[in-house]
């Protein structure tokens, strides 16, 4: 079976490029940001940045530049993708309506030519009269930029330098004049050239400068009036316009300088980033000549201060700076005229969460509730960290009393303290009693009001009006008073009737006693008035009279019901009564024999809903139309499998439910859909929102057992907790039973005369305890270089920066760094397993290094480490030596499979606590991964694609079963099921193969055949099998989708691979290519071209994968187009016959399948 | 070095809108972002007033005609009586490519 579904669950946070313009419209200033192949669009605007639009295009973007030609004032934005699909885009109108046109698009790619290893770089005229390409060596290709004519023809023209680190065109010149840099035998050359449009060729060298650094990499073109340019070398910056130059070497860049943002539109200050997070300021200083003209004098540098490692940033506006980061969290910064009490001058505002790169990661249970959670490593150097990915939202507890039996709780305002506009009390209702607790900042104690009914359950209690309590129990509805708390009033049901069900807001009330329904109002903030009274056909079994009037949404405490809904027994309906006559308006039928629990109109993002609990715990919910309230839109979901209760609450000024049940959760409105996530705790009983001094911004949750106060996460899908390590983390794996985690990670140290100094504390530095293994002890000696082999350094120079590498053992709970351990010098730690071992009981961290000597063209000793954590120690148990590097280790039956160098070897466990060798498999390049299923393994090499393995149990040995012919270049692999298997490769695509057992020849068993092929556009860097919703919600679900494997990307991206059945793969791939056909991608470039498997020496069509991300989009989509792609579309019905699919049937579909994420 | 109590080379940043970031608060305890754009789904067909297209000619024979023809200028500016013999050459020149 060859039909996979591949979607993205996160989408990639990586920052790759960004610009800043008059976009939009051209009195907006925006910033645009690309991510991979996404565009984000935001506004610059007094409260901060706007996001307006996220913009998907079908393909890698390679360059992205804004550009203002002639005398238009917007700006035109020009993008190139890796796959040389050039296009300018321009936005017309605004909000809602915005629209992205594609004024200019085509393929510029050559039949052709030799791809440059410096990248592609695309430069825009300052005068807007050309685009300059460098896409491959010895060529310069031109798009003259005409507005007037249909076809724009593109030329190409020789350049002789062939080696270009950087290229840019100058100002203020008669011709398009570019200045480069190039590199030769002798060194590195700057030199300018003038191109001829007529000749379509560089006339002339205007100047030139021979053998500047030999590390400059950058060129900044400075504006008119200076002219000329700027080139940023590794130690030097250099000033250089033809007539004159100044060259300084400022002794606070110690690192590489990567990009730059100019300040001043006239290029007199530009800012500066480098590799390791420095922000610098660069001033020309200027001089005026006698003759008025204006030349650079002096070139100052300083420091701003520290940010993440920028990969682009870009100056916006009163002095703050955008910086976008490939290996940490992008960043809003301020920069300060007045330093801090660190000497920065930098302040950061925001900022946005990247995970990227995902360099490993692993699924595990913490929680213990059957949900998944992804903990990556994630980032690089100082930006290094773990992320705790989860699918839902969480609770933090903040307080907790045991106190059992609880039916209901409510926050009031009692002016305890003095201050009344903050919770000071909860009550809590039991059978036949209710209680107060007054909180004392974060104590509680149990006090008494005395207007208050203690003896009787209270089934509602809350502020109304200005400063009054309501309070209503079985027997009445009463009023306190807050100032006095007595008694104000009260109204008793007619003829000692008992009250069951209530419902009640700022101003109204509504309560049930069996079928008769009471209506009061309060009036004069004193008493209740009972304003209409009905019967109706059955008991209530809940009732609701929240405001929804559309206008209202703001101020919902004074706003009035129009409406109300109940929920009855028997007939198992949900119905809509006018107010105040009470007049039933809508009945909607909910059929089956389940009784509504709870009852809620709620408001999600301005659109009015109807949801209904009910007692088995799935959840109904309809919009309501705003005028007429009619229900439209049933839905049904289950959310967990006891009675609900629904509860409203509000977080960061929206609104949200929570649903109250064995399987808590919230419900919350997203791109006007609503979500359901669930929440980190088993069971939740009642709730309610608590806003006090000591808890602001709190929910009081109620258990069997207990009443805990807890802050709530943000309300998304995913949420993501940070562990800052400050170094890269590479591989991770947890252990059950030392609860714990073994992160490998490298830091960077510094050679200095006395030894090794870490350039910045991090997590290895400032770990509870450490140890070292040590070349002295060990069973092979370190090799050290043998060009000079004295000194502290292992024969590096002073100065230079070397990687030492550390096993962290982690706790799984607080995620406290509880040991560190270093490796030897030149020992890179590279793989990593938790394992058990032969018979022996304790588990083990096994980790695989390598010995890299730099002089060698592959590692060619290593070890096999077992470390065991226990009792607070860790114990290096056993120690292997192997011949290479060790790039994977895979638990295999209490024996150990590793890749070692271009074999992969089994290791058993000797009684002698001694790994042994078993047997091995040759014919790789570089075993590079290793996966098992049972007795198979899978084998992922360098460039030779996917090989299969079988261990035979009884000779003791592998087996090639078969293998992949391709010349792939993998970047991770995994086992989908027995006989199929995935692969991910460097060219940013992945594939699929299957083993063919049946096949007639040997020949033909022995060949993985491809049957999958989908272009990502991000490279994968893990596959984990897991998911990360919980077990039970894909068991509700209608799509059949079977197995799921998340993975981790470069670019920061989860994404999720699970298969379909034949049949329900057709139907899929027929709605991908409606929706291809419906949606006008950006850039003008095919879906089927984008998604088409593509590397340097091939491009076939996909076949085999259901691009999820397009498919989802359906839910997005305006309803006349979501009928546009259902029209005539046929479906199973799921008795065999086919039918005509409904725009409701493939909502509920997609719905389904969004769920599996 | 003691640093100075205000940093000259920060006095002066531009501004294009006074206003923007003035009412730019955050909570201090989340810095984090969590505002994400709508996705922009085009689904208006918006004809491209332009195509890109690289030329076909090879960079090899444009050269060699430009050398040519500049050639030729100059001989026919030095000797206008020879006439028809650009015809000759040029189906050998492409011939020969």
């Amino acid at each position: 079976m060859a039909h996979n579904y591949v979607v993205t669950a996160h989408k990639q946070t990586a920052v790759t490029s960004c610009v800043t313009g008059n976009f939009t419209s051209s009195n907006d200033l925006n910033l645009i940001v690309a991510k991979n192949y996404r565009l984000e669009i935001y506004l610059v605007t007094p409260e901060g940045l706007r996001p307006l639009k996220e913009v998907g295009i079908y393909g890698k973007i390679a360059v992205m530049k804004l550009y203002k030609s002639g005398n238009d004032k917007k700006d035109s934005l020009f993008i190139l993708t890796a796959r040389y699909n050039a296009m300018i885009l321009e936005c017309s109108g605004e909000g809602e309506n915005m629209e992205i046109i594609t004024r200019t698009q085509g393929n510029v790619a050559d039949k052709i030519g030799k791809p440059s290893e410096t990248g592609i770089i695309a430069i825009i005229d300052p005068d807007c009269r050309v685009i300059g390409l460098r896409l491959y060596d010895g060529l310069l290709k031109i798009i003259p930029l005409e507005k007037d004519s249909s076809e724009i023809k593109a030329y190409n023209i020789r350049i002789e330098e062939l080696c270009i680190q950087d290229i840019a065109f100058l100002y203020g010149c008669a011709n398009p004049t570019v200045v480069i840099i190039h590199q030769d035998a002798h060194g590195r050359h700057v030199k300018t050239r003038e191109i001829s449009l007529r000749d379509k060729e560089f006339a002339k060298t205007s100047w030139k400068q021979d053998n500047v650094e030999t590390e400059a990499s950058m060129l900044l073109p400075v504006p008119e009036p200076y002219g000329g340019a700027l080139i940023i070398g590794q130690e030097s910056i250099t000033y250089h316009n033809g007539q004159n130059y100044v060259t300084i070497a400022p002794p606070i860049i110690k690192s590489t300088i990567t990009c730059y943002g100019k300040v001043d539109p006239n290029g007199s200050r530009y800012l500066l980033g480098d590799l390791a997070g420095h922000l610098f300021m660069l001033v020309l200083e200027k001089e005026e000549k006698m003759d008025g003209t204006v030349t650079v004098r002096d070139i100052k540098i300083e420091l701003l201060g520290e940010v993440s490692i920028p990969e682009c940033l870009t100056y916006l506006d009163n002095g703050v700076v955008f910086i976008g980061s490939r290996f940490g969290d992008s960043q809003l910064v301020k920069l300060n005229v007045t330093p801090d009490e660190n000497n920065s001058y930098v302040t950061v505002m925001e900022t946005f969460t990247n995970l990227a790169p995902i360099v490993d990661m692993t699924i595990v249970d913490l929680d213990r509730q059957g949900q998944g959670q992804l903990v990556t490593c994630s980032g690089a150097y100082k930006e290094g960290s773990l992320r705790i990915i989860r699918n839902g939202i969480g609770i933090h507890e903040q307080a907790s009393i045991d106190l059992p039996g609880i039916k209901g709780i409510w926050a009031l305002k009692m002016g305890f303290s003095g201050n009344q506009s903050v919770d000071d009390s909860v009550v809590l209702s039991f059978v036949g009693q209710t209680r107060v607790l007054m909180l004392n900042g974060e104590e509680m104690e149990e006090t008494e009001i005395p207007g208050l009914i203690a003896d009787q359950q209270t089934f509602f209690c809350g502020n109304v009006g200005k400063d009054s309590v309501l309070q209503i129990t079985t027997g009445s509805v009463r009023l306190i008073s807050v100032n006095t708390k007595q008694k104000l009033s009260d109204w008793t049901p007619p003829d000692g009737k008992m009250l069951n069900v209530v419902a009640c807001n700022h101003g109204q009330v509504l309560c049930a006693a069996g079928r008769d329904l009471y209506y009061l109002e309060m009036e004069d903030d004193t008493q209740v008035i009972l304003k209409s009274h009905v019967t109706l056909d059955y008991e209530v079994a809940c009732l609701d009279l929240t405001p929804i009037s559309v206008t209202s949404q703001q101020n919902t405490s004074i706003a009035k019901a129009e409406v109300c809904a109940v929920g009855l027994w028997t007939d198992i309906s949900a119905r809509l009564l006018k107010l105040p006559t009470l007049e039933e308006f809508h009945k909607e039928p909910l059929g089956g024999e389940i009784i509504p629990r709870s009852i809620l109109m709620a408001l999600f993002e301005g659109t009015p809903y109807l949801l209904v609990a009910l007692g088995d715990g799935s959840l109904f919910y309809f919009s309501m139309n705003p005028v007429t309230k009619l229900l439209g839109d049933r839905k049904k979901v289950t959310l967990g499998t006891q009675p609900t209760v629904l509860r409203p609450f509000r977080s960061q000024s929206t609104v949200n439910v929570f649903a109250c049940s064995d399987r808590p959760t919230v419900i919350y409105s997203s791109n006007h859909k609503l979500v359901f996530s669930n929440v980190n705790l088993k069971e939740v009983a009642h709730m309610c929102p608590l806003n006090s001094e000591a808890y602001p911004d709190s929910l009081v949750l109620a258990t069997d057992t207990a009443v805990t106060i807890g802050t709530i996460d943000e309300i998304q899908k995913l949420h993501i907790r940070t562990v800052p390590l400050g170094e890269s983390p590479r591989r991770i794996a947890y252990q059950e039973n030392t609860q714990t985690f073994g992160v490998i990670t490298s830091r960077v140290d510094i050679v200095e005369s006395s030894g090794l100094t870490p350039a910045r504390q991090s997590a290895s530095t400032q770990a509870q305890s450490v140890s070292s293994s040590s070349s002295l002890g060990s069973a092979i000696k370190a090799p050290v270089s043998t060009r000079d082999s004295c000194g502290s350094g292992g024969g590096a120079e002073i100065g230079q920066e070397i990687e030492v590498y550390n096993l962290l053992i982690v706790d799984q709970h607080s995620f406290a760094v509880l040991h560190a351990h270093q490796f030897m010098q030149n020992e890179y730690a590279l793989s990593i397993v938790s394992t058990r071992l032969g018979d022996d009981v304790n588990p083990y961290y096994v980790v695989g290094t390598a010995l890299v000597v730099p002089e060698e063209s592959e590692p060619k000793q290593g070890r096999i480490v077992l470390f065991q954590w226990s009792d607070g120690k860790l114990t290096t148990v056993a120690e292997k030596e192997v011949k290479g590097a060790c790039y994977s280790l895979v638990d295999f039956n209490a024996k150990i499979l590793a890749a070692i160098n271009n074999v992969v070897r089994l290791y058993e466990w000797t009684a002698e606590k001694e790994l042994r060798l078993e047997c091995s498999n040759f014919n790789h390049i570089i075993a590079l991964y290793l996966k098992r299923k049972g007795d198979f393994i899978l084998v992922g090499d360098l460039m030779r694609s996917i090989t299969l393995l079988q261990y035979k149990t009884m000779e003791g040995s592998f087996e090639e079963m078969a293998r992949d012919s391709n010349p792939n270049w993998m970047s991770a692999v995994e086992i989908l099921d027995d006989d199929t298997f995935l692969g991910a490769e460097n060219s940013f695509n992945l594939f699929v193969c299957q083993k063919d057992s049946a096949a007639t020849t040997e020949e033909e068993r022995q060949q993985l055949t491809e049957v999958g092929r989908f272009h990502l556009g991000d490279m994968v860097n893990v596959f984990r099998h897991g998911s990360l919703v919980m077990d039970h919600a894909a068991e509700t679900l209608s799509t059949p989708t079977q197995g799921c494997v998340l993975f981790g990307t470069v670019h920061g991206a989860i994404g999720v691979v699970t298969q379909l059945p034949t049949e329900f793969y057709h139907f899929l791939s027929e709605v991908q290519t409606r929706m291809a056909r419906v949606i006008k991608p950006v850039g003008k470039i095919e879906h089927s071209f984008w998604r088409s498997f593509a590397t340097e020496r091939k491009v076939e069509p996909c076949e085999g994968f259901i691009d999820g991300d397009l498919i989802e989009s359906f839910l997005d989509l305006s309803s006349d187009k979501m009928k546009e792609v259902a029209n005539g579309l046929q479906m199973d019905d799921g008795s065999g016959m086919k039918r005509e699919a409904t725009v409701e049937d493939i909502i509920k579909l997609i719905e389904d399948l969004t769920r599996i994420h | 070095m003691k640093m100075t109590a205000t940093a000259d080379f920060l006095k002066g940043l531009p501004c294009y809108n006074e206003n923007n970031f003035t009412r730019f608060h955050s909570d201090a305890s989340s810095k984090v972002s969590v505002k994400r754009p709508s996705v922009y789904l085009p689904t208006k067909e918006y004809p491209s007033e332009q195509i890109i297209v690289t030329e076909k000619t090879n960079i090899l024979l444009r050269y060699l005609h430009q050398q040519w023809e500049r050639k030729n200028k100059k001989r026919e500016s030095a000797n206008e009586v020879e006439e028809g013999g650009s015809a000759k050459k040029r189906p050998r020149l492409d011939t020969s490519v």
